[in-house]
């Protein structure tokens, strides 16, 4: 499904990605862990070039995605899921709207866009706000807007950036079933960036350790954090024990 | 970047710009119209529609009821059918203006405004305005009745008024106004006054100079046309009288400045405007300097009064005000001090004179008496007389012997004609007989004349004279030299901007032209005059007439106005609608490689698209809303547009920070940067027109 091959990018003299081999199979949810500042963002952020690197190659689905001009570029994108941190909501727009208005703009018909945004809603345990404003709801909330908003595409892989990171704990439990629910009951390729362990042991069929843009240890959940090799593995493996 | 506006946006640009100027445009006319029209309509309230009025009577302010009333009597009497029409006061002075029915705006009655207006109290002068009409300014004497005729001559010319020095062109209809007026400029290129001025001081025979000037521009070559001796007082003789008065002033303060004389010490050489320090903080100022006589005058500082000439040592001053080395001995003679010093002794003896006239008239009555006296003891002399010729013959022939007797007379004699008449006399006998010719009545007669003198002196108001010579004495010691010298250095710095036209030739040229300046050199060699110098005049100037001037200002004005309003209008277009596309360009551009050298950053492209596009803007604005600001010709609009450009683009995110989260998950959803541009960024940005022209292609 996704081939990274020797992926570096650097700001300035920031080495921020430093040499990245990664391959996810289809169907396969794979869980990035590592420090703050280690390049995970900038990986994933790589894959549907909202970052473009400096080197290497990126296969998906067999395209070349750093070789796509404008249009295939976009075509791509349309097929990538991508759930922000900052849930990155358009703020003017109601929830619906948020969920929609790319398949409108892709040339969807409006009604059939609404029911289909409407039913996504609903699996995201959102069905009865979609008149509102993003600022109207909780952090929990507009993240989960943000999950619909990337599922209603129906993707082939979403990327998901430490999606519950700037929620407050209570509202972490909500996404995270979300989440895993997602992850139980599609087929879809899921490429997570984040810093819950329980939930990657529970969710992911593999971790990948990240440091200094490097990846230093990879391997199921189970195995790895048993058995942990790395000092990055070893110090999530202490989160998991307390 | 290209890609950027390739899938769409570009449209969306090129609409934008499109509506943008046509707004801009008609915006900053129409602004410049509205102010037009307000003005143009005030001023039509204010001195009427072209020809309503024909000419404006300045009168005092405190006098225009009395003149509003006298101004109607003659108007019903003399211009039945008038218009009188009272505006605006302007610093003290109300202005009526005056219409005149159709058969009374002719040539005699324009040209009698004052036998017919000169009663009206309060009158101050007035001004013509007949239109349509040309103004002709500052006409020389000298061609003022030919010029008169050849206008009258031109075609549709009514009648030529003379107004002072102005001749007004009365034309038959508006619109031969700028005809008129080009056919004045030809007649006026017949003509041209060359005038030699000699400085202040030079004075010349006019007619003489006139003469020799007129032979020399004969003798040149290929110089066509003919002259005249035209010199003539008339002409703009208030700046001469000014600065004529101006250096009697000077040289009335300079006599009363204290003389400063330097001996310069051997092998000091002084110029002139050199400053030179004394002692007592005096400087003073070289002013002439005339072989090994130095002249100067104090600047600074006041010298000891003192009668007498006071010597002090002087120092050259240099530049940075220190003493310099010693320059010679100054003499300075406080002419001033003097001055006062000679009043006090006349006041001194003007007091005495009052007691002196009483003690004269005493002495007078005195005399009387004397003389009295004296002519009896005259008469008893000449008893005497005879008695001593007898008593000298006596003696000659012997009868009286004694030499003792003979010697005692005499000397009685003598002693008695000395205390009469002094010196007068040397031997008895020819001292009496011119003592007898004295005539004694006639002295008595002067003596009573002497009297009634001395009582005309004793009527005189001594006291009050006394008074206002004091007063004239206290002040003379308050002028101080420094003043004095500071006064004249500043009456000398305006003259010296000034050619003080100390005498002038003016010579009328007809039917040729020269070049004045290079005759100039000319004329000083064989006029023998290195100071004087050419000048050459037009015998007069077309001038628009005051409303044709007050709307050219207008249209100027509204020019600028317009021009003002397109550079505004510019900058809030960039501001409000283009600073957040060039923010968003920004941020896309920004995930690429930076550029790394230095030209590489100048010639970003970016920077130059906003140079072009504000380049463009302000250009289509300024031109199509006919802007005009002076000095700002085309170059420097393209250049202000293009620099305006370029700074929006600099401080894009200042002006209009883009939401980059936003614009980040909009590009994760795979829309296109021209869906990305209308759906996200400018909606929620600063309102403009690109928002509301972005109205009608957003879909959410
Ligand atoms: N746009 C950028 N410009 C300059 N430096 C950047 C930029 N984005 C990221 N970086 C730097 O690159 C490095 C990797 O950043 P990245 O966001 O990929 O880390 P991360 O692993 O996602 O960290 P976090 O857990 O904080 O999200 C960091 O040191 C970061 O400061
Ligand atoms: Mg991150």
């Amino acid at each position: 499904m996704l081939q990274i091959q020797g992926l570096r990018k650097s700001y300035g003299k920031l080495v921020a990605l430093d040499g990245v081999d990664l391959t996810v199979e289809k169907g396969e949810t794979v869980v990035i862990m590592g420090p703050s500042g280690c390049g995970k963002s900038t990986l994933i952020r790589c894959v549907n070039r909202l970052t473009e690197p400096d080197e290497g190659t990126i296969l998906l689905q067999g395209q070349n995605v750093l070789e796509l001009g404008h249009i295939e570029l976009q075509d791509l994108r349309r097929k990538v899921g991508f759930v922000f941190q900052q849930f990155n909501l358009i703020s003017r727009l109601t929830v619906l709207d948020n969920v929609i208005f790319h398949l409108v703009l892709g040339g969807m018909d409006r009604d059939q866009a609404a029911t289909r945004g409407r039913r996504v809603l609903a699996r995201v345990g959102l069905a009865n706000t979609e008149d509102r404003r993003p600022h109207e709801l909780s952090g929990g909330q507009q993240q989960r807007v943000g999950i619909a908003r990337a599922l209603v595409t129906n993707p082939e892989i979403m990327l998901w950036d430490e999606p519950t990171a700037s929620l407050d704990p209570i509202l972490v439990g909500e996404v995270l079933e979300v989440m895993e629910e997602l992850v139980k009951t599609t087929s879809t390729t899921m490429v997570i960036v984040t810093h819950e362990v329980s939930f990657a042991l529970r969710a992911a069929e593999r971790i990948v350790f990240m440091d200094k843009g490097q990846i230093v240890e990879e391997g199921r959940p189970q195995e790895v954090l048993a058995n942990p090799q790395s000092e990055i593995a070893c110090l999530y493996r202490k989160l998991l024990v307390q | 970047m290209l890609v950027f506006f390739r899938d769409g946006f570009y449209k969306d640009l090129v609409l934008l710009l499109v509506v943008t100027v046509m707004i801009g445009a008609v915006f900053s006319q129409g602004v410049a119209w509205a102010i037009d029209t307000y003005f143009g309509d005030t001023l039509d309230g204010m001195i009427g529609e072209y020809g309503e009025y024909d000419l404006i009577l300045h009168i005092r302010d405190e006098a225009k009821e009395a003149a509003l009333r006298e101004l109607e009597r003659i108007g019903e009497q003399s211009f039945p059918g008038y218009r009188l029409n009272q505006t605006l006061t302007i610093a003290g002075q109300a202005n009526f203006f005056i219409g005149l029915p159709e058969d009374y705006r002719t040539k005699e009655v324009l040209e009698s405004i004052t036998s017919y207006f000169g009663a009206v109290p309060g009158i101050n002068g007035y001004t013509l305005m007949v239109e349509p009409s040309v103004l002709l300014r500052g006409v020389h004497p000298a061609v003022r009745d030919e010029l008169k005729e050849q206008l009258e001559d031109l075609r549709d010319v009514r009648f030529v008024v003379q107004d002072g020095v102005n001749l007004v062109v009365v034309l038959t209809r508006e619109d031969a106004v700028s005809g008129v007026t080009a056919a004045i400029e030809d007649i006026l290129q017949q003509y041209q006054i060359v005038e030699l001025r000699f400085p202040m001081g030079f004075e010349v025979d006019t007619r003489e100079v006139g003469e020799k000037a007129m032979a020399i521009l004969r003798s040149q070559e290929g110089m066509g046309g003919t002259y005249r001796n035209v010199t003539s007082a008339e002409y703009g003789e208030d700046l001469d009288a000014f600065l004529k008065t101006l250096v009697e002033m000077r040289d009335f303060l300079g006599s009363y400045a204290s003389q400063v004389r330097i001996a310069p010490a051997p092998g000091v050489r002084l110029m002139v405007g050199e400053w030179i320090l004394l002692e007592d903080d005096i400087t003073v100022e070289i002013t002439g300097v005339f072989g090994d006589l130095v002249e100067g005058m104090i600047v600074e500082g006041s010298p000891v009064q003192s009668t007498d000439t006071v010597v002090y040592q002087g120092f050259r001053r240099l530049a940075e005000g220190e003493q310099g080395e010693f320059v010679g001995d100054v003499e300075i003679e406080n002419e001033r001090y003097r001055l006062a010093y000679a009043v006090d002794e006349s006041l001194r003896l003007l007091a005495e004179l009052e007691e002196l006239s009483v003690q004269a008239s005493t002495a007078v009555d005195n005399a009387d008496a004397v003389l009295t006296t004296f002519q009896e003891a005259l008469m008893q002399l000449e008893v005497l007389q005879v008695q001593m010729r007898q008593l000298n013959e006596g003696i000659a022939t012997g009868e009286a012997k004694s030499s003792g007797e003979q010697f005692l007379v005499s000397l009685l004699l003598n002693g008695l004609f000395q205390t009469l008449a002094q010196g007068v006399i040397h031997s008895g006998e020819e001292s009496l007989d011119s003592l007898e010719h004295l005539d004694i009545e006639a002295m008595r007669n002067s003596l009573s004349g002497i009297s009634e003198q001395i009582a005309n002196v004793q009527e005189i108001d001594v006291t009050a004279i006394m008074e206002q010579i004091g007063f004239v004495r206290d002040t003379l010691p308050n002028l101080n030299d420094a003043e004095i010298g500071q006064s004249i250095r500043l009456i000398n710095t305006y003259l010296g901007g000034q050619v003080i036209p100390g005498e002038r030739v003016q010579l009328l040229l007809e039917g040729g032209r020269v070049d004045e300046k290079a005759l100039e050199k000319l004329f000083q060699k064989e006029l023998e005059n290195p100071y004087l110098h050419t000048y050459s005049t037009s015998v007069g100037m077309v001038s628009p007439d005051a409303r044709g001037e007050i709307f050219r200002i207008l249209k100027e004005v509204r020019s600028i106005v317009a021009g003002i309003l397109s550079i505004i209008f510019t900058v809030m277009v960039l501001v409000l609608d283009h600073a957040t596309i060039f923010s968003t360009l920004k941020h896309l551009l920004a995930s690429r490689k930076p550029l790394r050298s230095l030209w590489r950053r100048l010639l970003n492209p970016i920077l130059i698209l906003g140079g072009t596009l504000g380049a463009f803007l302000l250009t289509s604005v300024y031109y199509l809303s006919r802007s005009q600001i002076p000095y700002f010709q085309w170059p420097a609009v393209v250049v202000l547009g293009f620099v305006l450009g370029v700074l929006i683009v600099v401080f894009a995110e200042r002006f209009s920070p883009v939401d980059s989260m936003e614009l980040m998950a909009a590009q994760s959803l795979g829309l296109s940067n021209c869906e990305i541009m209308r759906e996200v960024v400018i909606p929620p940005s600063r309102p403009g027109l690109m928002v509301m022209l972005n109205r009608f292609k957003k879909q959410f």
